[in-house]
Order: structure tokens, then C-alpha cells, then sequence
């Protein structure tokens, strides 16, 4: 086998300047895709008629169809979408010009919302009734009800899904290359392009992605396990 | 959105459809094979095989499968050369395949691998007080009980694959991505929401029917469950 080892590690090192913008990105859109997706929680669980089967289809849309298409029909309608709302700022852009990093973010913080409503529901509906019953037969009122025992067997539910998330968002940010962000796979093109040793890039970007993801997880696994405690 | 147009692209994108549910169903059964090898040999601690198999989950499941492609694409010639098989032997197809196999295995593995653990015991004796063989308690009580088991992750893991065949166009397969995309450098840059949108229907609509079969045998089987 015909593998330069000597490039594949100078490689891993301009790949890793990338790392820290790619973590940066992924704390962005589980924050975001928290946020929202409490909002979308809150939503489905008023069960309004027309809006429910809306969700429904749009979740069932979301799932079915791969990220890729997701962010190639983002990359071509945004630019449309934003024009009359940028124009209310005296702004244009071209359409060729509109910023990577919107695109992306738009998008999986959309995608990450959907995910996360149902993370959020099924930690809320993880919690036993008994254990509220048991709170107000001492007395709780309901701020001290949700403070001590809501709260903190939801998150201790919901923390673990959280954190696989933040890996899979990891991930997925390696289809960003294609319209255009530079994240640790862009990244590791580049560095193909300049020393025409493809296998080698791709090998030094499979093993970041395995450091980092592996490392992340040994972490998860352990913040996941404390968090048993209060289950 | 001009509808028009999308009704006009549809069976352009559509004559690739072939192509995507190819490389699908051949990546699904070599998969599901190597999967539930996989699967036993783990669960049988089998000395060197167990660590190799460890350590090849860990790497799949922190690498996007997008690396898997380029590297097998870029890898799979260098690789066989030493065995004597030119790289003009190796078309897109191939080394498609083999990393989307590369990529599931580990997957169906892992989603196979509970539900044989959760196999209680006293199966295995029960079938072995009355006398079958550990094949013919595989065959008639084992397999019965996991397949239904099985099925609800199963069809996700196939959902995903579905998903990872559209990544194929990055290294130049014309699926139906990538007959998406040449329709976009065909029109000159307009309408290229329209053919992205009719893919996505076109996608949308295959998972909702590998859902609707997967579940059409969770119905006809679970009746082993009980």
C-alpha cells in the first residue's frame, strides 16, 4: 500500500485548525435547536387540531428526506427567501454571494428544533406521575414541584440525547462542504487540493473526526452516567 | 415554484431511480449478513476478532459516512493493487458499495446486538430439555422471537442507508442526486429549488414506503412475541 503516513499527519494538523470553528458551529445549533424545539414541544402539546397534523407531516418530511437535500434546497431558495427582508435594511446580495455559515446554520437549526420537540416530549413523559404526587403529599408547591423534581429528572433524561446530538450535528457539518463552509472536511480538501494526495486528506479527516468524536463520547458516557443518579 | 417545470424534470430524475434502489438493496443484504456474523461473533468474545470488531465500531460510528465514500474512492484502487486488480476494474459503483457497507455493518450490528442479549436464557434450555440441536433452536425459536425484535431499529438503520445514497453524486455517481445535479448545470442556474424539491419528494416517498414495508412485517410477525 502506497499511504505518505508523513502527510496524513502533516494534514491532521491543518485539518485540527478547523476543529474549534466546527465545535463552535455544533454548539450553535443544539443551543438554537434546544430553544426552538422547547417552543415546538410547548406547541405539540396544546394539541391543536390542524396545527398537530402540520408537525406531523413536516416531521415525517424532515425525516424522510436526506440532509443533503435539505441544504441544497436551502442554498437555492435562502438567497430568494432573505432578499425582501435584507432590502427593509437597504441591503442586496447576490445570490451567489450569501453567506455559507447563514445557510448551514438556517438549516440544521431547523432540522436540529424538530429532533430535539421530541427528545424534550419524551423527557417530560419519562417522568412517573407517582413521583409528583409524592412532591405535593409533603407540601411542595408547584415552583418547588418543577424546581427539585421536574427539572431535574427531565435533564437528567434529555442530557444524555443532548449530548448524542452534539456528536451526530458534528458529523453531519461535514456535508457543509458543499455549499461552501469550511469546516474539518472542507478543510481537509483544501489541503488535498495543495498537495494533490486525496487518500491521504481523507484518511487524516477520518482520523480527527475519530479522535475528536471518540474522545467526546468517552466524556458523554461518564456525564451521562452521574446523571443516572437522579433517575 | 414552477410546477410546471417540476411535473416536465420528474422523469428525467426519476430514470435514475433504478440506480439508488440498486445500490440499496445490494448494500441492505450484504449488510444484514455481515451484520448478524458480526453480531455473534461479539457476543461470542471471539479473542481477535472481538477487539478488531471493537475498534472498527468506534471508528464508523465517530466518522460521517461521507469520509467512508471518499476514502474507499480513493483508497479501494491503491488498496488492490498489490493483489493484481487494475483500477480501471473499480467503478463508482463498487467502491460505493463497499463503503456503504463498509458503513451499515457496524450499524445493523449494533441495533442486533441487544436483542440477542436480550434473548432470556432459559430459551436456549428450553429448547435444549426437549432435544433440538443449537441450530434447530436457532432456527425455530431464536430467530422467530428476534426478528420482530429487531425490526422497529432495523428499519431505521435501513432509512439511513437510504440517506447515505445520497451522497453518492460527491464522487461522481449520476443517482438520483446526481442526475439532480446535471439537470442544475443544464438549466444554467435557474430553477434549481424546483429539481431539489422534486428530489426531495422523490426521497420522501421511498422512506415512507421502507417504512410502510418494514412495518407491514412487524405486524405479520409479532405475533412470534408472544
Amino acid at each position: 500500500m502506497i499511504i505518505d503516513w508523513k502527510i496524513v499527519i502533516e494534514t491532521m494538523g491543518i485539518i485540527s485548525t478547523a476543529v474549534p470553528r466546527t465545535l463552535l458551529y455544533a454548539v450553535t445549533i443544539l443551543f438554537f435547536g434546544i430553544l426552538l424545539g422547547a417552543v415546538l414541544a410547548w406547541i405539540e402539546d396544546k394539541k391543536i387540531p390542524v396545527v398537530q397534523q402540520i408537525i406531523n407531516v413536516i416531521r415525517s418530511y424532515i425525516r424522510g428526506v436526506p440532509l443533503i437535500v435539505h441544504l441544497f434546497i436551502m442554498r437555492y431558495a435562502m438567497p430568494g427567501i432573505a432578499a425582501p427582508f435584507l432590502a427593509v435594511f437597504g441591503l442586496t446580495r447576490e445570490p451567489g454571494q450569501f453567506p455559507a455559515v447563514v445557510i448551514v446554520l438556517t438549516t440544521y437549526i431547523a432540522l436540529e428544533a424538530v429532533i430535539e420537540a421530541q427528545n424534550i416530549r419524551s423527557a417530560l413523559y419519562s417522568i412517573d406521575s407517582s413521583q409528583i404526587d409524592a412532591g405535593k403529599s409533603i407540601g411542595m408547591s408547584n415552583t418547588q414541584l418543577t424546581k427539585r423534581v421536574i427539572v431535574p429528572q427531565a435533564l437528567a433524561y434529555a442530557v444524555p440525547l443532548f449530548l448524542n446530538a452534539f456528536l451526530k450535528i458534528i458529523k453531519a457539518l461535514s456535508l457543509a462542504f458543499t455549499v461552501g463552509l469550511v469546516e474539518i472536511l472542507a478543510q481537509a480538501q483544501v489541503a488535498a487540493a495543495l498537495s494533490f494526495s486525496y487518500l491521504e486528506a481523507y484518511i487524516a479527516a477520518a482520523l480527527i473526526y475519530w479522535i475528536l468524536c471518540g474522545f467526546l463520547s468517552v466524556i458523554f458516557g461518564r456525564v451521562s452516567k452521574k446523571l443516572q443518579y437522579y433517575n | 415554484m414552477d410546477i410546471g417545470f417540476m411535473i416536465d424534470i420528474f422523469p428525467v430524475i426519476l430514470s435514475k431511480l433504478p440506480v439508488t434502489l440498486y445500490i440499496f438493496t445490494v448494500t441492505a443484504v450484504i449488510s444484514l449478513v455481515l451484520g448478524v456474523l458480526m453480531a455473534f461473533v461479539e457476543l461470542k468474545r471471539v479473542p481477535v476478532l472481538k477487539q478488531i470488531f471493537d475498534i472498527y465500531s468506534s471508528f464508523v460510528r465517530s466518522t460521517p459516512g461521507i469520509v467512508h465514500i471518499f476514502i474507499v474512492y480513493y483508497g479501494l484502487p491503491v488498496f488492490l493493487a498489490p493483489f493484481g486488480i487494475s483500477p480501471s476494474a473499480i467503478d463508482r459503483l463498487t467502491s460505493s458499495i463497499v463503503a456503504l457497507v463498509f458503513y451499515t455493518v457496524a450499524f445493523i450490528s449494533a441495533v442486533i446486538k441487544p436483542s440477542i442479549k436480550a434473548m432470556p436464557q432459559s430459551q436456549f434450555d428450553a429448547a435444549a430439555s426437549v432435544g433440538m440441536t443449537r441450530w434447530q433452536s436457532l432456527r425455530r425459536i431464536i430467530i422467530p422471537q428476534l426478528v420482530p425484535m429487531t425490526l422497529p431499529s432495523l428499519t431505521n438503520a435501513m432509512v439511513d442507508l437510504l440517506m447515505d445514497t445520497s451522497l453518492l453524486f460527491t464522487i461522481g455517481l449520476t443517482d438520483l442526486m446526481g442526475q439532480a445535479n446535471i439537470l442544475v448545470s443544464n438549466t444554467l442556474g435557474i430553477n434549481q429549488v424546483e429539481i431539489f424539491v422534486t428530489v426531495a419528494l422523490i426521497y420522501w416517498a421511498l422512506s415512507s414506503m421502507i417504512t410502510a414495508v418494514m412495518r407491514f412485517f412487524e405486524k405479520r410477525l409479532a405475533h412470534y412475541l408472544r
